[in-house]
């Protein structure tokens, strides 16, 4: 591989699996959308995953308990913000294609979810416009019981209309050789 | 044919003109261009304001077939039909004679363009039942009219839909 020296890191003498073009990705912001929330799309979402909660269908019911009228399931808030895409582009579990800015780490093809952690901020409510940011964190690499993997980091921030911070969502992807 | 025989009893036929089902929901645009996208309809008065608005119209306009889906509501999974869709039809019309039922064919005529935020009251009103004879024998042509009424009282469409209802 042409390029294989640069990948080398000062304090070994193997080859290091975070090539400098995804280092540098390390503190960038990797796309942005926006959306609406829409009472009926988060009642069906919230029918459909089973969870018939009352703050989110009855909204005297979610008055007596502090809020101003329904609520939005907490969960929803990565919906809200998918946008319009056709069926063929969807993935074969009928979810929207790869998350924007794929990190280019060549030598680990293999990939899976390493979890997420949710913190929810604010409550949300129909008409909220939700905007979300998705920056990458940090990508280090690390060593297992089975061998190297790489793991990346991503911190996805939900603001309202008043920049208010709704949700926060740290991510990790575990890429393996 | 002699009233002994009909296959529409006295309590169905005094439906006929009768409202059998009303509800409202709001128009989304985020909704109906995901439906454009799935039934494969990019046309941009759906998708692309300035485009609309060069054709006469004040914002993207909802595609006029996704009108019956505006005033579904929210439905347990459990609930739907095999085919996905909710339960529907003319009511709780009860033919006991005729159990096997078939849709009849929909007419709707388009009155108004549909905008993102309007909001919509579908009147379904049970127009006529009435026994016919087919080559394969008697049956019941079951007629609704639904009418789509916008928040100011104008009416935007009308669609007229049969039911066919045999033995």
């Amino acid at each position: 591989m042409k390029d294989s020296n640069d990948w080398k890191v000062g304090v070994s003498t193997q080859q290091s699996l975070i090539p400098p073009e995804a280092a540098k990705l390390i503190g960038t912001e990797q796309g942005q959308a926006s959306g609406i929330v829409e009472k009926r799309q988060f009642q069906r979402w919230a029918a459909a995953v089973k969870d018939r909660n009352p703050l989110y269908f009855d909204a005297e019911f979610a008055r007596a308990h502090g809020y101003r009228d329904v609520i939005a399931p907490p969960l929803y808030v990565q919906y809200v913000t998918l946008g319009v895409a056709d069926l063929v582009t969807l993935r074969p579990d009928g979810t929207p294609g790869g998350q924007p800015g794929d990190i280019p780490l060549p030598a680990c093809p293999r990939r899976m979810a390493g979890g997420e952690n949710w913190q929810f901020y604010v409550p949300m409510y129909d008409g909220d416009v939700i905007a979300a940011t998705r920056r990458v964190e940090d990508i280090t690499e690390k060593s297992g019981r089975s061998g190297r993997f790489v793991l990346v980091t991503w911190l996805a921030a939900y603001r309202n209309a008043d920049s208010v911070l709704v949700a926060e969502a740290r991510s990790s992807m575990i890429a393996r050789p | 044919m002699t009233p002994e025989t009909s296959l529409i009893p006295d309590e169905a036929r005094a439906r006929i003109g009768s409202e059998t089902g009303r509800a409202t929901g709001r128009v989304v645009r985020q909704e109906f261009q995901r439906w454009a996208a799935a039934v494969k309809d990019r046309n941009p008065l759906y998708f692309d304001a300035e485009f609309a608005r060069a054709h006469g119209y004040r914002d993207v306009v909802m595609p006029p077939m996704y009108l019956s889906h505006v005033t579904h509501g929210v439905a347990d999974l459990d609930t739907l039909r095999p085919d996905g869709i909710p339960g529907g039809g003319p009511g709780d019309l009860q033919l006991p004679g005729c159990q096997r039922r078939m849709a009849g064919g929909e007419n709707i005529t388009f009155h108004h363009p549909v905008y993102d935020g309007d909001v919509l009251t579908s009147v379904r009103v049970i127009e006529n039942i009435e026994e016919k004879n087919g080559r394969s024998g008697a049956f019941v042509l079951v007629t609704s009219r639904t009418t789509y009424v916008r928040q100011d009282g104008t009416t935007v469409a009308e669609a007229v839909s049969s039911m066919i209802a045999r033995p």
